[in-house]
């Protein structure tokens, strides 16, 4: 089944909200019932946060795990098939030469890339061509012209925003990259 | 090495990636397309990538691109170009900028995007590029214009700039206010006692992981608290809130970011975190990296040389 990054978003913050709210009832009716004052409501969001965070963790991982390109060799073998239907025929010549010269992986799938050649195409294109990778839960990033994150989102999921202008080091680092992403997966 | 011998190591270097991307079979249909340029670019861009991490990484990438790109570097030829053409010679003097940031290659930016612009070609992209170079630059003044310039492009607002002057050229960074969109300068002393620098991005999962290990460490937390020096690399990121909030939280332990790379001699290689010792103002030892078991053995025993 072909999922749109429209619907994509839109079941995200349904289970969102379903998260958030269940914890912040779950924390207000252990409030009530053990009278005490000292249940917060910063400390329910905390675990709110915390949840969504693993839940939407989870969900990434389930992503990379399904998608149809986890491998150098994956890549090379959808390269010479993919016809008019590919969502990388969304780019120009020069951008998908560089987004697929980009592509890194490891044991779990996609680790790196390079979301410059993405700027400029609509969320439901680049959502697709993430998808090939598993990596679609980042979409809104690389949708980001600015780059500009609100605290809450930093709050909620700190290790999916990708730090943009680096990439993964072997050394288990950070390592500056004009155009590329380090990512939580590496 | 003499500098000639240099550039023709560097160059052989860039014509033996142009025979190997055309001999390997990852190449896509796409890249059949190509013009000449282009093609120049997808190479110039592998070479970059391949010498990604590497302490010369800036110098080889400005030699190349001068051998390559700075031919079409002027008014007239841009001109003369197509608009695809115009539009890969602007990225390579985009990553160029990128790795070795320097007035001239901020000048080819600048042609650049002025023709693309005469076109009405210029791409929310491009104009977002050339104002994240002008931001690693530190054109602070040049920046403020380009935005006033460029509403419809809904760049993010220029960051507020306080400039002191006696802050002298080693150890400057920016430091990020808690609560505006403000930068101000300032100088760090490293020189004298032992320290620890810790080369380190908020939004870095490693130095993210390795400041939860640290903390939870009361021994290596006192050691950190009092003798450590955080500073993120001068890259191109101008949103200033995951600073605030790393400063939020690791209140003993903010995160500056660097003015200019050479401003730290002592980086070889930007990579985050990167923890460097110092005793007196010379490097005794370096820990790279955070690995899902953490580094606190290697930490530990760096501290110990510093008599911390």
């Amino acid at each position: 089944m072909r999922h749109t990054y429209q619907w994509r978003l839109t079941q995200m913050k349904v289970t969102t909200s379903l998260l958030a709210s269940l914890i912040v009832l779950g924390a207000s009716f252990a409030g009530l019932a053990a009278n005490s004052p000292r249940v917060s409501v910063p400390a329910s969001q905390d675990a709110a946060s915390a949840l969504i965070a693993k839940e939407m963790g989870t969900r990434a991982n389930i992503d990379l795990a399904l998608a149809p390109i986890q491998s150098t060799s994956a890549l090379q073998s959808y390269l010479i098939a993919h016809d008019s239907s590919s969502p990388l025929n969304a780019l120009s010549p020069l951008k998908e030469a560089l987004f697929v010269q980009s592509l890194q992986f490891d044991h779990r799938g996609l680790a790196a890339y390079n979301y410059g050649p993405l700027a400029g195409l609509s969320s439901d294109e680049v959502f697709e061509i993430l998808s090939l990778f598993g990596a679609q839960s980042q979409t809104e990033q690389v949708l980001e012209k600015t780059g500009t994150h609100t605290q809450t989102e930093n709050l909620i999921t700190p290790n999916l925003i990708p730090l943009k202008g680096f990439r993964c080091g072997g050394a288990h680092t950070c390592l500056s990259d004009s155009t590329a992403a380090c990512t939580g997966n590496c | 090495m003499f500098s000639w011998q240099r550039n023709v190591a560097t160059l052989s270097l860039f014509f033996s990636s142009i025979i190997a991307c055309q001999l390997s079979s990852a190449s896509t249909p796409s890249q059949e397309k190509l013009t000449p340029v282009e093609q120049s670019y997808i190479k110039f861009d592998r070479l970059v990538r391949d010498n990604s991490g590497k302490a010369d990484e800036a110098r080889q990438a400005s030699e190349v691109y001068q051998s390559v790109f700075s031919v079409y570097q002027s008014p007239w030829k841009l001109r003369s170009l197509t608009l695809r053409d115009v539009q890969a010679v602007f990225m390579a003097a985009d990553t160029v900028d990128f790795y070795d940031p320097s007035d001239r290659h901020i000048t080819d930016m600048r042609l650049d995007y002025a023709e693309l612009s005469r076109r009405g070609a210029a791409t929310l992209d491009q104009t977002s590029a050339f104002y994240g170079a002008l931001f690693q630059a530190r054109k602070f003044e040049e920046m403020t214009a380009f935005y006033t310039q460029h509403k419809s492009a809904q760049l993010p607002k220029p960051p507020l700039y306080f400039a002191k002057a006696d802050v002298g050229q080693r150890h400057v960074v920016l430091d990020v206010s808690s609560t505006s969109n403000t930068l101000t300068v300032r100088g760090d002393d490293i020189d004298h006692g032992s320290k620890i620098l810790v080369i380190s991005h908020p939004l870095c999962h490693f130095s993210q992981n390795a400041m939860r290990a640290i903390e939870a460490n009361a021994e290596l937390r006192r050691v950190f608290d009092q003798n450590s020096v955080w500073v993120s690399p001068p890259d191109r990121n101008l949103d200033l809130g995951p600073f605030q909030e790393w400063k939020k939280n690791h209140r003993e332990a903010p995160i500056s970011i660097a003015l200019n790379q050479a401003s730290w001699p002592e980086v070889q290689i930007w990579q985050t975190p990167t923890f460097i010792f110092l005793r007196e103002g010379k490097v005794v030892g370096e820990v790279i990296g955070w690995p899902v078991e953490g580094n606190v053995k290697a930490l530990d025993e760096e501290i110990a040389k510093i008599g911390l």
